[in-house]
């Protein structure tokens, strides 16, 4: 029945034309790049102080903190298990608690192994709860409140000072005029999109988040790729804590207000599919740094907090109905 | 007595074509006042395409409509209304909090001020006209029965004064007490004045309450027949109406010894527990009607539902636990039967589609191999005649036929002794069809035991070496495909065991 034309040869490697493609950024790639392009150069024309070196340097370090939380929830997101919205709680504890062992005198890496075993311990206890099938949105809302509870006890609700430390490079050295946040930022950027690029579990996971029936009748675990996703999410949130205990030396309850949202808004504006499978490290990060421009550019004019706050949410909404319609001319559907 | 009366609904040269399957090429179709008329065909025939014209679901390509001799657009479901059809579906559009008055004047603009009294005043001429009791009339409706519930279907279409019911299917999911009360209501909504298209399966429902018959085939009708003149072979042999054609490929010359060995499993939809044997190089075709438990039989086998039971062995080692995962890795791969849902994914790559079941294989210590990868999909894609150079396309762009190679096609990647297939050409174009039959057999031929469910019976007496009938969840019988004439397999599936025997 079939015709020549329609018998495979296997192939050997990828064909020039596929190279190509691969090489070639995808259509959401292109409009992020092209719309913080825009950003920029509108807040270069219009505003004085915004276009130096300087002021590039704190966009970028303000990008890095949230950058490295949404990359985390990324894997939430793309593993079709829409977002979590414990993160602000998540890196409020994780601080609290480095902060009083610090000042306690442990060792800074014992300290930071028990930080990386909350987070493990946080994100296993709200992904089991989601495998089992509990709405994630609920769940993390749940357990957000908890833990801004839980952290309020346990320190007191007072704010605590570590002095100096030698986790102190992590947030302030500088290497060639950047900060070290800068940099964790990248490494974390890049070590995720190689984790979904080429590990097992990555690829498991953006399976799963394509579609979780045939993931399932594929014979791959979709309650262990929750339980991933969600414990990578929290280690993103402990590492961002770790950052700013080591910054600023001190940890308090609400330290990261706001986390959340900012980091939900660099996701969203990076274009990632909230129903899972669709999206990417690296898109979550330059959401981030569009995030943090856009922040940048309205102090700089002297917006106040509810108009900023009201800009970037119209900027979220904007970016989320563009990446739909455009999805939805590819799709057909 | 019925040449007198004019035909009420009256459809000539119905032509619709979905892309490139042409469902309907030419279809006539008529309806006198007070008649049943019973709508038969194959699946694919076209008679759902024609009730989907009639109730403004779909708009037709070429062709007209007449109701009482005007000529009606029909093109969307509110002109369909308007014209007095109506359709009562399987699928239930009733609110399962709201009581049986309720529903019945759901989005029937029903103004003024009202109160439970007054509805149920009104609703109640047309719920005593369908039998419903009284009791079950201030429950809400999630409450009641399947039966129940369609009998609501049928009073909500009476309250909008429909003089043209169709109904399509109405017993697919009813116990024999309800099917009675069914068919009891169509025979009186008849004789009082109302046309009945009735689409059907179970042919001795015909017999029960048809006045005459319209035959669908590869989307062509019949001139229909009076029921009184015909008998089930006489419907059967004008529904299938034609030789098998050489779509299919050679039976196995020799079935090998026994490879899976499957003991009183049980599964949701199955109503006593089934044995199945299938030997090496051996196809085994599960034939019956949705619901007939042909498709629960392979899901209880690759331990997918909850409540799966039974003894399964592959090579004579006993499969262990039965779950899906222990299923896979004793070497039962299962492909479902809406590759949509749970067969393919849309938005990755073929590749990845082919690859996914063999994850393991393509991440060797757990980390993606590319060369791997682009072998392994190469190889599968190369076995199921998928072009090579749609390795890379988003799988949900391909044709209904390639998602199905690749639905089906993925699972070799696991190297499995059994393959499970539910309905392997559901929504696949002939030519498609062809060459996944052709694939099966090789599988077979080199050694592979493939069972197969599906409701295309042309299907399952072209490609099986054995035949196992089903209706209503039993096994009506079990029998080489050679030896079973295709009006006695139709006989089965459509009848169960109390005829053609």
């Amino acid at each position: 029945m079939s015709t020549p034309s329609s018998v495979a040869v296997p192939a050997e490697g990828p064909s020039a034309g596929a190279l190509l493609r691969r090489l070639r950024p995808t259509t959401e790639m292109t409009i992020l790049l092209g719309m913080l392009a825009l950003l920029i150069l509108v807040s270069a024309i219009t505003t004085e102080g915004f276009f130096n070196s300087e002021n590039a340097r704190a966009i970028v370090r303000s990008a890095a903190l949230t950058g490295i939380v949404a990359i985390g929830l990324t894997f939430v997101t793309l593993s079709g298990n829409l977002l979590s919205l414990s993160l602000e709680q998540t890196a409020a504890i994780c601080g609290v608690l480095l902060a009083m062992m610090l000042h306690d005198g442990w060792a800074a890496g014992l300290a930071l192994l028990v930080i990386l075993g909350v987070a493990i311990v946080l994100g296993v206890v709200q992904g089991g709860v989601v495998a089992l099938g509990a709405n994630p949105i609920i769940v993390t809302l749940g357990a957000g409140a908890a833990l801004a509870g839980l952290t309020g006890v346990i320190s007191g609700g007072t704010g605590i000072t570590t002095g100096p430390t030698s986790i102190g490079w992590l947030g302030t050295a500088k290497v060639f005029g950047f900060t070290m946040p800068t940099y964790v930022f990248i490494a974390v950027a890049v070590l995720a999109a190689i984790f979904l690029a080429r590990a097992r579990a990555g690829r498991a996971l953006m399976l799963v988040g394509s579609n979780r029936d045939a993931a399932a009748a594929s014979g791959l675990s979709v309650s262990r790729t929750t339980m991933l996703a969600f414990v990578l999410t929290a280690v993103g949130c402990a590492l961002a804590a770790t950052i700013t205990v080591a910054q600023f030396q001190r940890a308090d309850t609400i330290q990261f207000e706001g986390l959340t949202f900012d980091a939900l808004a660099a996701i969203l504006v990076g274009g990632a599919a909230i129903g899972g499978g669709e999206g990417s490290p690296a898109r979550t990060a330059i959401g981030a740094v569009f995030i943090a421009t856009l922040g940048d550019f309205m102090v700089l004019h002297n917006y106040s907090f509810g108009l900023r706050m009201t800009v970037q949410g119209v900027v979220v909404l904007v970016a989320v109905t563009a990446f739909h319609l455009i999805r939805r001319r590819r799709t057909g559907r | 007595m019925v040449e007198a009366k004019p035909p009420l609904v009256e459809v000539a040269g119905l032509k619709k074509s979905y892309g490139a399957v042409q469902a309907l090429r030419g279809a006539d179709f008529e309806v006198r006042a007070g008649e049943v008329m019973a709508l038969l065909g194959e699946n694919g025939s076209g008679k759902s395409t024609l009730v989907k014209v009639l109730s403004g679901l779909v708009a037709r390509d070429e062709g007209t409509v007449r109701i009482n001799g005007a000529e009606l657009d029909l093109s969307t479901p509110a002109a369909s209304r308007e014209a007095g059809v109506a359709t009562v579906t399987q699928e239930f559009s009733l609110v399962g909090q709201l009581n049986a008055a309720e529903n019945v004047f759901l989005g029937s603009g029903l103004r003024g001020s009202w109160n439970q009294a007054r509805l149920q005043r009104r609703a109640a001429p047309f719920l005593d006209s369908v039998g419903l009791g009284t009791a079950e009339r201030r429950k809400p409706v999630g409450e009641l029965s399947v039966g129940e519930r369609q009998l609501i279907e049928v009073a909500r279409v009476l309250a909008r004064d429909a003089r043209i019911l169709i109904f399509d299917e109405p017993t697919a999911a009813l116990s024999d007490v309800e099917i009675a009360r069914i068919l009891d209501l169509v025979r009186r909504l008849a004789a009082d004045g109302r046309s009945i298209v009735y689409v059907t399966h179970r042919l001795g429902e015909v017999f029960e309450i048809g006045d005459r018959a319209t035959v669908m085939r590869d989307g062509q009708s019949q001139e229909p027949i009076e029921v009184a003149d015909t008998d089930v072979r006489g419907l059967i042999t004008r529904m299938l109406g034609r030789e098998l054609t050489t779509i299919y490929p050679d039976r196995a010359e020799r079935i090998g010894p026994p490879l899976l060995n499957a003991v009183e499993v049980t599964a949701p939809g199955l109503r006593e527990p089934v044995d199945l044997t299938v030997g090496e190089g051996e196809i085994v075709g599960l034939a019956g009607q949705l619901g007939s438990g042909a498709g629960s039989l392979l899901e209880g086998i690759a331990g997918l539902s909850g409540a799966a039971g039974g003894r399964l062995e592959v090579d004579g080692r006993p499969v262990p636990n039965r779950g899906l995962a222990q299923a896979i890795k004793a070497g039962i791969a299962y492909c479902s039967p809406d590759r949509k849902r749970d067969g393919i994914f849309e938005l990755r790559s073929v590749a990845d589609n082919l690859t996914a079941p063999s994850l393991r294989r393509v991440t060797p210590l757990g980390w993606f191999s590319p060369g791997r990868s682009r072998r392994l999909a190469g190889e599968l894609a190369a076995r199921f005649a998928i072009q090579a150079r749609r390795l890379d396309a988003d799988t949900g762009t391909l044709s209904g036929g390639n998602q199905q190679k690749v639905a089906v096609g993925k699972w070799i990647g696991i190297e499995p002794r059994v393959l499970l297939v539910e309905e392997p050409t559901r929504g696949v174009d002939v030519g498609a069809r062809a060459e996944i039959y052709g694939h099966l057999r090789e599988l077979a031929d080199e050694g592979m035991g493939i069972v197969f469910a599906s409701s295309d019976l042309a299907e399952v007496a072209g490609l099986a070496d054995t035949v196992v009938t089903f209706y209503r969840g039993r096994v009506v019988r079990s029998a080489p495909a050679v030896e079973l004439p295709q009006a006695e397999l139709m006989a089965d599936v459509t009848h169960g065991p109390e005829v053609a025997r």
